[in-house]
């Protein structure tokens, strides 16, 4: 584990290979990126195996100074980190793969494969930071990658735009986590975990304050998880390239906050309200995002929304003292939702570069891997045993449950049911029936430019489907390293030596229930779009109101646009006639005052010295005048 | 019997603003001069009075007045010259002519909007 | 070598200038050459200071007094020296220069007088940061407005004489103010110790006026208008909501060299005027007008951050980003922390070089594309790629990105601020997060800008235009550099800064 800087700093060093030397290389990027990723998995797994017999290690050094404070710097190797480091790794590694075929078309190839590296060194260290400082310096250089990837095909003004939009929103909430860090520091002099666990069991940190630093920290969280209201720029930041949508907005950077959470856990568990609220949020974000997926056409903003949706779920669990559960769901969904993503673009691929769910379907026999693969997925994320999903979201049910919300139980069990709806709406409409998209292909454009390969879909090469199949035997096996035959192995390695009071677990019927209500959305959807028993638009048919809502995303970005965007640009544009007519008008006016002064008096100034001469005599006797009268002499 | 020292005194006056009128209010600088001289010369009557018969009587006023009228030829001798100069230059001795030093000759230099 | 190091820091830009003045002004690369090697040999004299600064002392180092002159019984002296607080600053004043004067090589017109004023204001801004006497203070304060008026007023872009006009009368006003608030401070002490003989040594005053006879003999209303004065007349050099309309016509209509050494040094002088002097000899009164300090400086962060969002032109908006960003500086010092005085130098330091980088790319950007209004650039990514990543690291250290130095600032006058005594800022909490939630607004003008000119599908009208030429590398990559070394590991400057910071805020008894 000493070892363990070295996780981060292999991506660093290819960012800085192919910052310098990308040109040169081009698609031999690929490579450099590659085996970093695979260098840093290796060691990853290392510190995995050192952690699991050992204990915590943590290396700091000072980084800065002040009064007689020091603030520190460095790295530490815990339970929860080491898992993170495995997960963030291998889905970092598989991207790496996946991108070499899907974006080798890209002249640009070897500036994405550098930011790919900045990225994985960024969310590594974050994972590695020994404290909160460290970890929102990491956050924030993540909040960067984002933008750049998002933003990677700049041309395209939507891409531009969104890019501008995911780094804007998510630092709202890093305003929040900046806030709530200077005033824990304030309240414990140190920003490393331990000092803060520490202070917060010992009491140190008092109420209402311990319920404002959890709160502001969740707005953190809150936007790098893309949790309502603050979740508007992840569907948009769906114009990246897919890989990048796989890797930071499904499995890594989006979970950031939910890992943050995780982290300052014994602060929010200080504070019954601030649980409350990250109950709340996590349950009402899952429910609302799900329901914008039913209706989405974009194959990308489907899985964006589900991902909104499954992030709630895992914040739900932690907000209901499901601390293992909600982890444990970062990271099973970290495998799965890679797999869809991958999946996706995959398909998009096959496409011709087309996202529209409306132009796909009858894949399933065009590209094997693919659609199988999917399936997984789909099966995963909607919780069917024995996949990977069904293990955490039972457990996240169970935690809701015992909380002794039926509330927050309700809106979590309906939103099991919706996600396993829209994941088979779309597995239905995508890889089943008839191919819809073979006949309008010359007419598309989608910023690729001219495809040259028309035709009939196909399965890709194995630089694609590799990917796809290691993390589909994820997507099904992730599931068993908390299985509760065998005692719960990762909950004993997370909770271990940390005081975060029993982890709740669900009885049988729990997992009967929830299998059953995922059976049954799965069957609704095959009846909508594969039987065709029911019909396709028989709800939107039914509330047409609601159906327009939700595809207006409930017009959520309008009302941002109307009441945040706008009054700002007003309130600036307003500052701006001030500061040139007010504030410099007043300079203005003084220095015009003193050269139209100067200007009128000048007149006088006639150059005629007899005027002068006159001037100056008449001067003189006045002056006389005066002293004769004030002095007395004529009285 | 003493003419009294209020005579000098007003004559001197009368010379002094004579002059003055002259020095400023003609035009032609040939007259100008003269005023000036004129002026100088009523200066010379009060020192020469004051030291004939003022309080502190002595030859102090009569040595400077001799300054003065020495100052006043060179002065009339510089100043004719520069008259010469400046009809060569301008064709022109007319005092109303020669305000170069005036504001309005140029536009103003001050570039505040 | 031998002898005062500061005072050959002084000596040398000036004997460049000489040697200039005898090169006949045909020889435009020699001219430049020796120019750059006097800004080098600058630069490695004060980081020769750098490594010889004693990081542990507290108090004046390299001291050098000299008489000078008297006037009854009033002694004025020759008197430098350097502390933790000057220390970055001539470094950072060195560096700037000297990228400044390499970004300037493209420079055709009247190349002698442009570095001889280069060189004479390289000097006067050493001096500021190096003089212990007022005296001595104000000379070389108003030895740096001279040459950036020229700067301005013949090398600037169409409105350059009101600009040089305006930047000269009104930071000459607040030079006067200054001036006459020196004299009511020496005589005010003066008269307290008379009839011992007094001289205008900031250091002698500090002493009197904390410690010494004056600290009780001087009324506290005279204190407090004292104070405010040199508040006014710092401020305007910072500058300060409302005394901050010259700092965009400068700075748009000035030539890119000039842009970045007013940005990047001249308005350091302003916050390093007011800790030095307002703070150092008046620390009660700061603590008494903290709060006024701190809704100042919120003021400067929001308004100017609003300001630059509505920006049309580029360079405008990183004129008013400047005046957003110190608004930081004041926030810093208001909050009479350690931590919030050492991110107020931080962000002196870290906004100089920002600042300067970010200047010159909207130079480099402008001498390609010709204009500088916004709505007219996009897609500049596609025809000059590496100008534009710069710019976009540029903005990025603008807007606080970690790992670059403006967050550091960022973060210490943030903690400085929350954590300020409430007996001294009683409202801290409530401006904190005000002044926090303006650095969404930095993010938002910055990105927005960026959206703008980099973004953007590829306009054809630039599709020629030929990227960065290696002479421009040197000072990108060079204050890029210095940005990311401070954000990445800070302890190199907080070393230095925190003895000064710990002896003055334990004045002010925060």
């Amino acid at each position: 584990m000493q070892l363990a800087w070295l996780i981060p700093v292999f991506p660093l060093i290819a960012f800085l290979i192919l910052l310098f030397f990308g040109r040169l290389l081009q698609e031999k990027s690929a490579y450099v990126g590659i085996a970093a990723l695979a260098l840093s998995f290796i060691y990853s797994v290392l510190a995995l195996f050192e952690r699991v017999g050992g204990e915590t290690y943590t290396y700091v050094f000072e980084w800065m100074t002040f009064g007689e404070t020091s603030l520190t710097m460095g790295y530490e190797v815990t339970a929860l980190n080491a898992m993170m480091l495995i997960v963030v790794t291998v889905v970092s590694l598989l991207v790496h793969v996946f991108s070499r075929e899907y974006m080798h078309e890209d002249h640009r190839i070897h500036v994405f494969y550098s930011y790919l590296g900045l990225f994985s060194f960024s969310m590594l260290g974050l994972v590695l930071a020994p404290n909160i400082l460290q970890l929102f310096i990491f956050w924030e250089l993540v909040g960067l990658c984002s933008f750049l990837l998002v933003g990677f095909w700049y041309f395209k003004p939507e891409a531009a735009s969104a890019a501008k939009k995911a780094f804007l929103t998510t630092r709202i909430g890093d305003v929040g986590l900046l806030i709530g860090l200077v005033l824990l520091f304030n309240e414990v002099g140190s920003f490393a975990y331990a000092d803060i666990y520490a202070a917060v069991e010992n009491g140190m940190v008092e109420q209402p304050m311990v319920t404002a630093i959890a709160l502001l920290v969740f707005l953190g969280a809150v936007g790098k998880s893309a949790q309502f209201p603050l979740h508007v720029w992840l569907p948009d930041a769906m114009e990246g390239p897919t890989p990048v949508s796989a890797l930071i907005h499904a499995a890594t950077m989006v979970a950031a906050g939910v890992y943050l959470v995780g982290v300052m856990y014994p602060v929010f568990l200080a504070s019954e309200t601030a649980l409350t609220v990250v109950a709340y949020t996590g349950a009402i974000t899952a429910f609302f995002a799900a329901t914008m997926a039913l209706v989405m056409t974009d194959i990308k903003r489907v899985l964006a929304y589900s991902t909104i949706s499954q992030l709630g779920f895992m914040i739900l669990a932690l907000g209901t003292a499901g601390y293992v559960a909600g982890l444990f769901h970062l990271m099973t969904h970290a495998f799965f939702k890679a797999l869809l993503f991958l999946g996706a673009g995959s398909v998009i691929v096959a496409v011709h570069h087309r996202q529209d769910i409306s132009v796909m379907g009858g894949l399933w026999s065009k590209m094997k891997i693919t659609s199988v693969t999917f399936l997984i997925g789909a099966l995963a994320i909607a919780g069917i045993f024995p996949l990977a999903g069904f293990w955490s979201k039972e457990e996240i049910l169970a935690s809701a449950l015992l909380n002794g919300n039926g509330f927050l139980f309700g809106l979590a069990l309906v939103t099991a049911f919706m996600t396993a709806f829209y994941m088979f709406r779309l597995f239905f409409k995508t890889f089943t029936g008839d191919y819809r998209g073979a006949h309008d292909d010359e007419d598309e454009a989608d910023g690729h430019g001219e495809d040259d390969h028309h035709g009939e879909p196909h399965e890709n090469t194995g630089f694609m489907t590799m990917p796809l199949v290691v993390l589909a035997v994820l997507a099904v096996t992730a599931g068993f390293v908390n299985l509760p035959f065998i005692g719960y192995p990762l909950e004993g390695f997370l909770t271990a030596g940390l005081n975060l009071g029993d982890q709740p677990h669900g009885e049988l019927w729990l997992a009967f229930l929830s299998l059953a209500v995922a059976a049954g959305g799965i069957l609704l959807a095959w009846a909508m779009y594969y039987k065709g028993s029911i019909s396709e638009d028989f709800f939107a048919a039914k509330a047409p109101a609601v159906h327009k809502l939700l595809l207006n995303k409930y017009y959520l970005d309008e009302l941002y646009t109307a009441v945040f965007v706008k009054p700002t640009v007003a309130v600036g544009r307003f500052f701006w006639e001030m500061d040139k007519g007010i504030v410099d008008g007043m300079v203005n006016l003084i220095g015009r005052f003193t050269s139209t002064s100067g200007r009128t008096f000048g007149k006088t100034h006639n150059g005629q010295l007899q005027t002068y001469g006159v001037v100056s005599v008449l001067g003189g006797i006045v002056v006389i005048a005066i002293a004769f009268v004030l002095r007395g002499y004529f009285g | 019997m003493t003419v009294p020292i209020s005579y000098f005194l007003v004559l001197a006056a009368v010379l002094f603003c004579i002059g003055l009128y002259g020095v400023l209010t003609r035009r032609h600088l040939v007259i100008v001069l003269a005023s000036i001289e004129l002026m100088l010369n009523s200066v010379n009557i009060n020192l020469v009075a004051f030291s004939a018969i003022g309080p502190y009587a002595d030859i102090t006023g009569q040595v400077f007045s001799l300054f003065v009228i020495t100052v006043a030829a060179a002065e009339a001798a510089v100043g004719l010259a520069i008259l010469i100069a400046l009809y060569r230059n301008r064709d022109s001795i007319d005092v109303i002519k020669h305000d170069l030093l005036g504001t309005d000759k140029e536009k103003s230099v001050s570039t505040l909007q | 070598m031998m002898g005062n190091i500061l005072l050959w820091l002084i000596v040398v830009p000036l004997v460049g200038a000489l040697l200039i003045l005898t090169i006949p002004r045909e020889y435009t690369n020699v001219i430049r050459s020796l120019a750059g090697l006097t800004a080098a040999v600058a630069l490695v004299l004060s980081l020769v200071l750098w490594g010889m600064f004693d990081r542990g002392a507290a108090g004046m180092q390299f001291y050098e007094q000299l008489e000078w002159f008297t006037l009854g019984f009033m002694q004025v002296n020759f008197e430098i020296g350097a502390d933790g607080l000057s220390v970055p600053l001539i470094a950072l004043t060195t560096i700037v220069t000297l990228f400044s004067i390499v970004a300037s090589f493209t420079i055709e017109h009247r190349v002698k007088e442009f570095y001889v004023w280069t060189l004479v204001l390289l000097t006067g801004m050493l001096g500021v940061f190096v003089a212990l006497d007022m005296f001595l203070f104000f000379l070389f304060f108003e030895l740096t407005l001279i040459p950036m008026f020229f700067l301005i007023g013949i090398w600037g872009g169409k409105m350059r004489e009101y600009a040089s006009f305006k930047f000269l009368i009104y930071t000459g006003l607040g030079s006067g103010i200054m001036f006459i608030t020196f004299i009511v401070i020496y005589v005010q002490a003066a008269l307290v110790s008379f009839p011992d003989p007094m001289s205008f040594s900031i250091v002698e005053l500090t002493e009197a006026y904390t410690e010494g006879a004056a600290a009780g003999a001087v009324g506290g209303a005279m204190k407090g208008g004292m104070f405010l004065a040199l508040f006014t007349a710092f401020a305007i050099k910072l500058p300060v909501f409302p005394f901050h309309t010259w700092l965009p016509n400068a700075h748009v209509e000035a030539p890119t060299a000039a842009s970045m050494i007013l940005a990047g040094v001249l308005l350091k002088m302003g916050g390093y005027g007011l800790i030095r002097v307002g703070f150092g000899i008046m620390p009660d009164q700061a603590a008494r007008f903290a709060t006024l300090i701190a809704v100042l400086g919120v003021i400067n962060i929001i308004y100017g951050a609003l300001l630059a969002l509505v920006q049309t032109d580029l360079k405008a908006l990183v004129a008013y980003s400047s005046i957003s960003h110190m608004g930081i500086v004041l926030l810093g010092i208001a909050s009479i922390t350690e931590a919030g005085m050492q991110g107020a130098i931080f962000q002196l330091v870290s906004h100089g070089f920002i600042s300067a980088l970010l200047f010159f790319m909207v130079g480099a950007i402008y001498s390609r594309t010709k204009t500088r209004t916004i709505s007219e650039m996009g897609g500049l990514s596609h025809s000059v790629p590496v100008l534009a990543g710069f710019m976009l690291a540029a903005a990025m250290a603008s807007l606080g990105l970690p790992g670059m130095s403006g967050f550091v600032s960022e973060l210490m006058a943030f903690i400085g601020i929350f954590g300020a005594p409430a007996e001294i800022l009683p409202q801290a909490v409530t401006l904190g997060v005000i002044a926090v939630v303006g650095i969404i607004f930095t993010a938002a003008y910055l990105l927005w800008a960026m959206q703008r000119t980099t973004f953007g599908p590829p306009k054809e009208k630039y599709a020629g235009l030929v990227d960065a030429k290696p002479m421009e590398y040197v000072p990108m990559v060079g204050l890029l550099a210095f940005t990311i070394l401070i954000g990445v590991y800070p302890f190199i400057l907080s070393d230095v800064i925190n003895t000064t910071v710990i002896d003055l805020v334990s004045k002010i008894g925060g």
